[in-house]
């Protein structure tokens, strides 16, 4: 019985130590908070490069001739056309020749398609705008018709016309490694171009409902709307088995391939030096695929490099025989020549991790990793972002979950702020103070990145954000001094003609509530945290003077069903389409915020085209707002700091301010003027496919040097951020929405927002 | 003492579990309540300052203890009274089937019983469209007192057949002897019920009445579900403050009021079985 004894108490303490172990196996994955991953010293990795392209050129198409020349097609800013050579060295373009003169790009004509055969020879297409009066053909406006000529072109660049039949529009071209040309126009399958005849031999079995399609060495695959790869013998055009391991590789990776523009691709396609041997490329990276093989093996992972980047578009991929990549793509800026080159000595995994988070998806933020590991190899930045369309998370649970991983010591290391309880996190001590980085970069505008200080701490750094904005006729415009002005005014222009509106007509309570909300909701919380119930009654008692209820249209969506799709939510309030109502004379006044730089770009040509027309800050019931977006932060528990912090300061460098996918202003100066110096002369449009009298366009222009500087100026006066608390916002837009609709009173409202308020800040 | 150890070392795989996953999370819970949320620094009685001072706090507890106090004593003597008539049937098939009719809420998953809420009480629902044909003026029921009730009304409706399946065991194990006997000296249907039935009853209410408590606190799942984080002012419930704080990472707070409820709590069910026990 002893030994029983015994045997029981050493097998009750081996279960002891079990569990003891268990908890001590979870500690040392913490291990990884240091900010440095343990790789087992596994070395190798693909590393991008840029390769400079021929100054100030956007690219055709590219191809590496069989001896290894690597040739693109290009056109100037003069709109000529010339083909280029990459020297040995690979850092300097030798022009092969010239495009015919007469291809010369003018407002009617130019070069849409030049696709070079590795033979040497290339095939190219023109398109010419026929003189067409523009009328409406119902309800639709006619689109102008084109003429398309299809030329070969020969080693020396002499060009013959190829007479190609065809009615619809040619959307792709690609050769194969024969020399064979390979075609899809409108509405038909992919076609061999017999060069002197024009004649179309059908590819691919008559598949029609093509979306693109790629060649690797002998085979053709093709896409279809569906997203589905169809494979072909290139030289047959026979269908051949799916290949279900390729179909599997990209369908794990997660990539739409039934999106695409004509410009760039989803996926793209490159014949290897082995038999059978494929390479595909998609924004989550470079992959091996061996012909009917059942795997693909990551190449290059798209998550360390450009092609991981959201503004990243595919356009032509070439392997070389050394096991090297060329990569032609277009981001937001210009085209790019990316080469991937295997670099031994770098580590297979970047040895040092910054876990950023995210509430929702932010591609500026995407597009900045990139760039920044680019430019630091050896470090990897994990975004995590906790409300996608695709998990379903709300953002409350979103937030606990973040709770959770803060708690157990697993947190991210830096954070951006939107969406969070920043003040309870700030109260905690949750968060790093950046007062030094925040007033660091020359070209900041410090009153917003440094705008959020708070006890003589910056915890938080808006990397971006909007600035409220009222458009109106000059005469009002002095007028408008804060709400109540506002709302006089807009009292006084509701009456003066039945056919133009104050605001968007489509517009429910919330919706217009949302356009005033960041002028005003930074003046009513107290000094004690408090709402201040009477600044909120008084917004709801302006806001149903502006509200205009004989010119509602009832479109049947509320504000709630907009602010539920999360990354969105942003917009509504934003004074966007509203510019373009204001230049088209729809518009009596205009007011919300202002988000982009095309925005801006809209309302300098107003004033530009419109006299009379002008803008200023909107005072509502705060003055100097500005919202502040994409609040950068850092976790001070997090043991990568040093790391996070440097991630925190490249995003407010320049070079990655310069990144603009609609999410906000630059905090940075140099970067704002460079996107305003970016904009280009294009026509935007709007209009209701069922009223044609709606259909408003604008030329817009490059602003001038004097409209760029009056709209910096505004920004500098900007000194007091909105109030972002999504809590607060809902709860007043859904009560405006009530107010408005008049199933309350303002002071009932305001009594209703109070409450719910005062709870949550209570707690 | 030779069986005595034996017999500890039995339960000890099972008291370890319990400690790992109860008490050692419980010990750490008061804990935390005399530290800071993330710094861990020691704060002595501060968040328990801050939690009584806390208005949201006090209007939970206020709204839970409501809830209780008006959900549970209603809960025991609808389902006892649902299980005396069910106990009464003669026929035993209508008796089963009643029985699984009182069951059938439980099988219903708490998503589509809060569609179900959404249906019934939105503001373009089926309560407003009824009042709508009387001529009456409907209203988002969530987001009004009524809330409260609907909250109710909902845990009623969804624990009533549990309960009476506790009741009828419990009643089941009353010997029929007792009632013959009593029915020999002449007793009636409401004697029997006030001198037999109800007294041989007490033993089980007491087990009852901790379940019936304990399972209170899962009506915050259709509230939180059919109204979110911030429901209307009167079902604003510990377990929505919890919730919240928990979000907002305010673990301190959180903390102190677990220990407050668990308190409460537990003097509670200490007093019922001390009542009982006398």
């Amino acid at each position: 019985m002893k030994m029983k004894k015994i045997m029981s108490i050493v097998l009750a303490a081996v279960l002891s130590l079990g569990v003891l172990t268990g908890c001590g196996q979870a500690g040392d994955g913490s291990g990884e908070k240091d900010g440095s991953q343990d790789t087992g010293g596994a070395k190798g990795r693909y590393l991008e490069e840029d390769i400079a392209l021929p100054e100030k050129t956007s690219v055709y198409g590219m191809t590496r001739l069989e001896d290894g020349t690597l040739r693109i097609a290009a056109q100037d800013q003069e709109g000529r056309s010339a083909v280029w050579e990459l020297s040995k060295g690979g850092d300097t373009w030798e022009k092969v020749y010239d495009l015919p003169e007469e291809w010369r790009q003018t407002d009617t004509f130019y070069v849409t398609h030049v696709c070079l055969s590795p033979k040497g020879d290339a095939f190219a297409a023109t398109s010419q705008t026929l003189e067409q009066e523009q009328q409406t053909d119902g309800e639709m406006l006619e689109a102008p018709q084109m003429e398309e000529h299809f030329y070969h072109l020969d080693g020396e660049g002499n060009a013959t016309e190829v007479p190609i039949k065809t009615d619809g529009y040619l959307y792709f071209l690609r050769y194969t490694e024969d020399g064979e040309l390979l075609a899809q126009f409108q509405g038909m399958p992919v076609s061999s171009v017999d060069m002197k005849t024009g004649e179309l031999t059908d590819k691919a079995s008559g598949l029609q409902d093509i979306t693109f399609f790629g060649v690797a060495k002998d085979l053709l695959y093709v896409v279809d709307y569906e997203g589905q790869i169809h494979s072909f013998d290139v030289e047959t055009g026979d269908p051949l088995p799916k290949d279900e391991g390729l179909i599997e590789a990209v369908s794990q990776s997660g990539v739409s391939l039934d999106l695409h523009s004509l410009q760039t691709l989803s996926m793209l396609f490159a014949g290897g030096k082995e038999e059978g041997e494929i390479f595909f490329c998609t924004s989550k990276g470079l992959y091996r695929h061996m012909k009917d093989g059942d795997v693909s093996e990551l190449v290059v992972d798209g998550s360390l490099t450009s092609l991981g980047s959201p503004d990243m578009g595919l356009v032509s991929l070439e392997a070389t025989e050394d096991g090297e990549f060329y990569l032609l793509g277009v981001d937001s800026q210009s085209d790019k020549l990316l080469h991937y080159t295997y670099s031994k000595d770098t580590a297979t995994v970047p040895g040092t991790e910054v876990k950023a988070w995210s509430l929702y998806e932010n591609s500026e933020l995407r597009q900045n990793i990139s760039q920044y590991q680019k430019e630091n190899p050896d470090v990897y930045v994990d975004l995590e972002v906790a409300v996608t369309e695709e998990n379903g998370v709300t953002t409350s649970d979103a937030l606990k979950n973040l709770s959770t991983e803060i708690m157990a010591g697993n947190g991210p290391d830096m954070m951006l702020l939107d969406g969070l309880p920043v003040e309870s996190y700030v109260e905690k001590g949750m968060l790093e103070d950046l007062a030094d980085v925040a007033n660091g970069g020359e070209d900041l505008f410090t009153n917003i990145s440094a705008g959020l200080e708070q006890d003589g701490k910056i915890c938080g750094i808006p990397l971006r954000f909007a600035l409220p904005i009222v458009e109106a006729d000059t005469g009002s415009l002095d007028k408008i001094q804060d709400l109540q002005s506002l709302a006089d005014t807009a009292e006084e222009l509701k009456g003066t003609d039945p056919d133009k509106y104050i605001y968007s007509p489509y517009y429910d309570g919330a919706m217009l509530a949302s356009l005033l909300y960041d002028a005003c909701a930074a003046a009513w919380v107290r000094e004690d945290g408090s709402i201040d119930s009477a600044l909120l009654r008084e917004f709801y008692t302006q806001l149903a003077r502006i509200w205009d209820p004989e010119k509602h249209i009832d479109m049947e969506v509320e504000y709630a069903q907009i602010a539920e799709s999360g990354s969105y939510r942003g917009y509504v309030g934003s004074l966007g389409g509203g510019v373009l109502q204001m230049y088209c004379d729809k518009f009596l006044l205009n007011f919300g915020a202002l988000w982009s730089v095309s925005e801006f770009s809209e309302l300098a040509t107003t004033m530009t085209d419109k006299e009379g027309i002008g803008y200023k800050p909107l005072t509502g019931q705060a003055a100097d707002v500005f919202v502040p977006k994409m609040i950068a932060g850092i976790n001070s528990r997090s043991a990568a700091k040093e790391e996070a912090k440097k991630f925190v300061q490249f995003l407010l460098t320049e070079e990655a301010q310069i990144a603009d996918q609609a999410g906000g202003l630059p905090v940075s100066e140099k970067a704002l003027r460079a996107q305003i110096g970016r904009i280009e002369g294009s026509t935007i449009g709007s209009g209701m496919a069922n009223d044609p009298d709606s259909y408003v366009e604008m030329t817009i222009k490059k602003p001038s040097p004097e409209a760029a500087d009056q709209f910096i100026a505004c920004i500098q006066q900007a000194d007091t951020p909105a109030l972002t608390n999504e809590i607060i916002r809902d709860a007043v837009l859904s009560q405006a929405r009530e107010c408005l609709d008049g199933k309350i009173t303002p002071e009932a409202a305001a009594q209703a927002v109070t409450d719910k308020v005062d709870l949550y800040l209570a707690e | 003492m030779r069986g005595k150890n034996t017999g500890f070392l039995y339960v000890l795989p099972s008291l370890i579990g319990v400690a790992f996953f109860i008490l050692i999370p419980s010990a750490d819970v008061v804990r935390r309540s005399f530290t800071e949320a993330v710094s861990g620094a020691w704060a002595g009685l501060e968040n328990y300052r801050t939690v009584f001072s806390n208005r949201a706090f006090r209007l939970a507890a206020y709204n839970t203890l409501r809830f209780e106090g008006i959900c549970i004593p209603l809960l025991l003597v609808l389902s006892l009274l649902a299980a005396l008539l069910l106990n009464a049937l003669d026929m035993k098939g209508a008796r089963q089937f009643f029985k699984s009719c009182f069951l059938v809420p439980m099988a219903i998953p708490v998503a589509s019983a809060v569609l179900l809420w959404k249906v019934l009480f939105h503001e373009r629902g089926l309560m407003s469209g009824l009042l709508h044909m009387l001529g009456l003026s409907g209203s988002d029921w969530m987001r009004t007192p009524w809330a409260f009730w609907i909250l109710v009304a909902s845990y009623i409706w969804k624990n009533l057949g549990y309960d009476v399946i506790l009741w009828l065991a419990a009643l089941a194990g009353i010997p029929s002897s007792l009632y013959e006997a009593a029915q020999v000296d002449g007793a009636g249907r409401w004697q029997c019920f006030w001198y037999i039935t109800l007294p041989n009853l007490l033993p089980a209410l007491f087990t009852i009445a901790v379940l019936s408590i304990l399972n209170s606190f899962k009506a915050f799942r259709e509230a939180y579900l059919a109204a979110g984080d911030y429901p209307h002012e009167s079902m604003y419930l510990l377990q929505h403050l919890f919730n919240n704080w928990y979000r907002d990472l305010s673990m301190d707070k959180m903390a102190a009021g677990a220990v407050v409820q668990a308190g409460v709590i537990f003097l509670l069910i200490l007093f019922l079985k001390r009542r009982w026990e006398e």
